[in-house]
């Protein structure tokens, strides 16, 4: 019996743990315009109106975010686990206003 | 071959792979801001010439990417693509030999991205008219 609960309390423990060792990120997003098509990694992932985006970091060092409508000139953001990290902490999600074209 | 001998040659040929310049292939592919397929030369630092010598084309004849493999002289290697003219039969015109002569042709202006041998493996540009 006691040998059972501690094998139960090891499973929870590698459970609990699990989320904390994953690449992936789960990133709030917004664009304006919300018409823009939003890229992470160069994949095409939604349009600008916010929502959540994933950031599989995997072996990678950087995320790259894209974002480009027409009309505006386009955005690239390379960004590193711990920018993402600090700016979820500081500021929520990622807000960005592209610039019309002259 | 005597034992020390096998030693120093694979202690000799740990030394050569160690200090390799590291490489990596990237993906590249280019659109413009409508989300379109840009025909583009993609050129790695300054190396304008060696790019048309090899052909590092995308998007040239179909809607494809380039694998394109950087060696990392430097911890960030620049990756400049700019859109190439094309004649009616879908052929490059001529090869631009920098980001200007490709707007001159184009209209469109060129792209530049600072890589890092660990940053991801595709690569999309996104080119807009000047």
């Amino acid at each position: 019996m006691r040998r059972r609960l501690c094998c139960s309390a090891v499973v929870s423990l590698v459970l609990l743990t699990l989320p904390s060792c994953s690449s992936v990120m789960k990133v709030g997003i917004s664009v304006d315009p919300p018409s823009a098509a939003v890229f992470v990694n160069g994949v095409r992932d939604g349009q600008g109106a916010r929502r959540i985006h994933d950031f599989d970091f995997g072996e990678n060092e950087r995320v790259c975010v894209q974002a480009a409508a027409p009309g505006f000139e386009p955005l690239c953001e390379m960004l590193t686990k711990q920018q993402v990290t600090d700016q979820l902490a500081k500021y929520g999600d990622f807000t960005w206003v592209l610039k019309q074209e002259k | 071959m005597s034992h020390r001998q096998n030693l120093s040659v694979l202690a000799l040929a740990l030394l050569t792979s160690c200090s390799g310049v590291p490489t990596r292939t990237f993906q590249i592919d280019a659109i413009d801001v409508d989300e379109r397929a840009v025909p583009c030369l993609v050129v790695i630092g300054d190396d304008w010439a060696g790019a048309a010598q090899k052909k590092q084309l995308v998007n040239v004849g179909s809607d494809d990417t380039l694998s394109l493999t950087v060696e990392f002289t430097r911890p960030e290697m620049d990756i400049i693509v700019v859109a190439v003219p094309m004649d009616p039969s879908g052929k490059p015109r001529t090869m631009p030999k920098s980001r200007i002569e490709s707007t001159e042709l184009t209209d469109f202006l060129g792209d530049v991205r600072r890589l890092r041998v660990k940053d991801p493996e595709r690569n999309l540009f996104i080119l807009r008219k000047r």
